[in-house]
């Protein structure tokens, strides 16, 4: 056999063309397997939550950051950017791919900003509650750190600031793990790497990008009902 | 591909060059440190998990000789309760640090990293896994975790017993939040890993192979693959919370914060018991190609075999409950899950059955990864079946935490799990590394461990069923004979471990050249050189029955079997299909 073989079949020629694979559809696969994983893991933490929150006195009125609502717009309206993204590069307009994917980052790095704005916000809200707690019972100490106060309030009041902690850095971890390829992707399609037949990174992004969403949505169902 | 270029039929001539393979395609470090090939990936696989086993079993070492005399032999106090208090606390960091490198370092990853990802594209005639940076990432996760476990245990080792059950693990002073980290690294390297193998599983079979033309090592790592990426999760996030307890006191599983601490174990148990399937059912799917290829027949029930890997793993999402049959869970659901435990038996009872009927007249022959395939059948059942006892919820209200749940699943994880990883180990080793080893001493090595293994964990059956608790430093003479013949048992496996090691390392470098194909299998993997190069495969492999021997003949020229034209008017031998 001299000169080029002849392929069997485009998927085994692709597969054997070097030890760099490409494998048709394998990467939309494994970004799907990588967001069913990371789905369970928030709704498994999500039930443990609702179990605990179950057996609160539930007497505490914590009011959540009106930011949140701010953050939840900024979140939802990149999801529809990069939608956008996904279809203006399945019509082969560059110029609109960029924009858009240029506007999710910058709508991901603020939806972060305004995450670090409700942190401070529920840390303030956790100061008064202190206050009000220490006005209510003298002996009271503070909770951080401290595990030995009985009283029911009290480490109510402690669960719900540490689950909105939890749930917000949790989904807030992961927006970071996003941003990272995001701009990745940013910089091809700068460089015009995407095509209308070629576009994975835009793909395997607008899938986790919409698992964020969905992710967020439960989490703050959760909070709003959890908080009163 | 490789083509035959012009200027090999010129008039120079060819020099025949050194045969490159795999093992010798880079010699630097770095080419072995930051490889993509999934055979090398596979080989450090091997050599840390290993490096892990031989830790963790000098650890049980350890146990054992504490276990010789009732008052303990390794660690005892000089006479009073405050100090025999003060040296048992030892042994409960030795019997946890033994559970947890077992559990998370050892048995979890053993058979797909190190097995897996050597024989996995070989078995599907590919060049690699679908995602070769993402399986090295893997490695270094599983190398991440087990670092940041050395660092808790130089720290201040853990002695909550591989459970990590609160509120224990809330308020011990041991270094818990660097341990657990650690075993969340593994976590989301044992999910990568299976996220991986499914991708290459759905996307690299060859023309031709369809689902039911698969090796059945590949539906049982399939099956795994989905527990992975299913289960894992949740134990991830428990240990996140099991930290966040500890750094930020959020009350969750700590009873003086309200939390409820059997959420925990419903929580722990939802991945820990699927993860007992993470383990065994790679080691059912090397027995599934070992037994047909050593008895010379085609396997029997093939499509039983495969559906029932994936039958054990979706049953075994649904019997956690098993755990917590005293702790305070309702009657109904108890006898809810007790029903379940007894379904989950038949899959396994199923696989058996078939492995069983596959060597049925078969012409078996007893080379030493088939010792261990049927060693693995005896100690998988007498584990399998005293789980049933086990799942029995009448039985497991005297018999939990005794002995007799160690002695279970011991031999479920060392007659099952680690033995198919050897039986695996020695049925690949020639395709590994090119080097046959001593067929005779490994043999009885085999037979040595074999008896080991039984003598250690079937007194602590005996044991267990006379009432003795597990996790215990010291306990009351009556059950001393049971314990010095676990002990003797213990060492005997010692000295079966160690002639494997010195039997292998001698292979290394001394043994035998091995032929491409030397068990006579069938299947893709054998098709090519032994070691195979770099690519794999020059060409395509062509798919056919990975089955089917009635074209292998051994070929006593280069002690291997050689595929022949099948004559077309001669029929196939009767004992060749089932």
């Amino acid at each position: 056999m001299v000169g080029e073989p002849q392929p069997e079949s485009p998927n085994v020629s692709q597969r054997y063309a070097g030890k760099q694979l490409h494998v048709p559809g394998a990467g939309t696969m494994g970004i799907s397997l990588l967001v069913g994983s990371l789905s369970i893991l928030f709704l498994s933490s999500l039930i443990g939550y609702i179990c605990y929150w179950y057996s609160f006195p539930r007497s505490i009125t914590v009011h959540l950051p009106w930011g949140l609502w701010l953050s939840t717009a900024v979140l939802i309206f990149s999801s529809f950017t990069i939608h956008w993204a996904w279809l203006a590069i399945r019509n082969d307009l560059q110029r609109s791919t960029r924009i858009a994917l240029l506007a999710t980052l910058i709508l991901g790095i603020a939806f972060l900003g305004l995450q670090c704005w409700n942190w401070a916000e529920i840390y303030g809200a956790l100061q008064s509650a202190d206050q009000a707690l220490k006005a209510l019972h003298p002996q009271y100490v503070s909770p951080i750190g401290g595990m030995r106060m009985a009283h029911a309030l009290i480490y109510e009041k402690q669960a719900l600031f540490a689950a909105f902690y939890f749930f917000t850095v949790l989904h807030a971890m992961h927006v970071v793990g996003g941003l990272i390829p995001l701009g990745v992707v940013n910089a091809k399609a700068r460089q015009n790497v995407y095509s209308r037949n070629y576009h994975p990174g835009i793909r395997y992004c607008l899938i986790y990008w919409h698992f964020l969403d969905a992710a967020w949505i439960l989490i703050l169902i959760t909070l709003l009902v959890t908080f009163k | 591909m490789t083509t035959v270029t012009g200027s090999n039929f010129g008039d120079t001539p060819v020099v025949p060059a050194k045969p490159d393979n795999y093992l010798t395609h880079g010699k630097t470090i770095s080419s072995w440190l930051l490889t993509l090939d999934h055979k090398r990936i596979g080989i450090m696989y091997l050599i840390t998990a290993l490096l892990a086993f031989f830790i963790g079993g000098m650890l049980a070492e350890v146990i054992r000789t504490q276990l010789l005399v009732p008052q303990g032999l390794v660690f005892h106090g000089t006479g009073s309760v405050a100090s025999s208090y003060a040296a048992y606390r030892y042994y409960n960091q030795v019997f946890t640090l033994h559970g947890i490198i077992m559990v998370f370092l050892v048995l979890i990853p053993i058979i797909p990293g190190a097995l897996g990802n050597f024989a996995l594209p070989l078995l599907l005639g590919a060049k690699d896994v679908a995602f070769p940076k993402l399986n090295l990432i893997s490695f270094y996760l599983y190398v991440a975790g087990a670092v940041l476990a050395i660092v808790s245990t130089v720290l201040g080792a853990v002695d909550t017993g591989w459970t990590f059950y609160t509120p224990f693990s809330i308020q011990t002073e041991s270094y818990v939040v660097v341990m657990v980290l650690g075993i969340f690294l593994v976590g989301f390297s044992s999910i990568f890993t299976g996220i991986n193998f499914m991708v290459t599983i759905h996307k690299l079979r060859p023309p031709g192979m369809t689902w039911f033309r698969m090796p059945l090592f590949l539906w049982s790592i399939y099956a795994t693959s989905l527990i992975q990426v299913a289960a894992t999760p949740v134990v991830g996030i428990t240990f996140v919370l099991l930290m966040m307890e500890r750094v930020m006191g959020i009350g969750i599983f700590n009873p003086a914060l309200g939390g409820n601490p059997v959420l925990f174990q419903e929580f722990f148990w939802f991945y820990s018991h699927p993860a007992v399937y993470i383990m065994i059912l790679p080691a059912m799917g090397i027995v599934s190609e070992i037994i047909p290829v050593f008895s010379r027949k085609h396997i029997f029930g093939y499509e039983f075999i495969a559906l029932s890997s994936l039958a054990i793993a979706l049953i075994g999402f649904l019997v956690w409950g098993h755990h917590i049959f005293v702790n305070g869970q309702s009657a109904e659901l108890d006898a809810v899950f007790s029903f379940l435990t007894f379904i989950v038996a038949v899959p396994s009872a199923i696989k058996v059955w078939n492995w069983l009927a596959t060597m049925y007249k078969g012409a078996i022959v007893l080379k030493t990864p088939m010792l261990y395939a049927l060693s693995f059948i005896v100690l998988f059942t007498i584990g399998g079946l005293t789980g049933v006892v086990l799942g029995a919820l009448s039985e497991d209200v005297v018999l939990h935490d005794t002995y007799f749940v160690v002695g279970h699943f011991h031999y479920v994880m060392m007659g099952g799990t680690l033995i198919g990883f050897i039986a695996g180990l020695h049925y690949w080793w020639p395709k590994m590394f090119g080097r046959m080893y001593n067929e005779r001493i490994a043999q009885w090595t085999c037979v040595i461990l074999f008896i080991g293994i039984n003598l250690t964990f079937f007194p602590q059956l005996m044991v267990g069923a006379d009432g003795m608790p597990r996790r215990y430093a010291s306990y009351l003479p009556m059950y001393q004979p049971y314990m010095i013949v676990s002990t003797i048992g213990a060492y005997i496996q010692l000295v079966a471990f160690l002639s494997m090691a010195s039997y292998l390392m001698h292979s290394l470098f001394y043994g035998k050249k091995a032929p491409v194909n030397p068990w006579g299998a069938a299947s893709l993997d054998w098709e090519t050189s032994s070691p195979p190069p770099h690519d794999n495969f020059e060409t395509t492999p062509s798919v056919g029955d990975p089955y089917d021997y009635a074209d292998l003949v051994f070929d006593s020229g280069i002690n291997g079997y050689v595929r022949t034209e099948k004559p077309a008017d001669s029929p196939i031998p009767v004992t060749a299909r089932h």
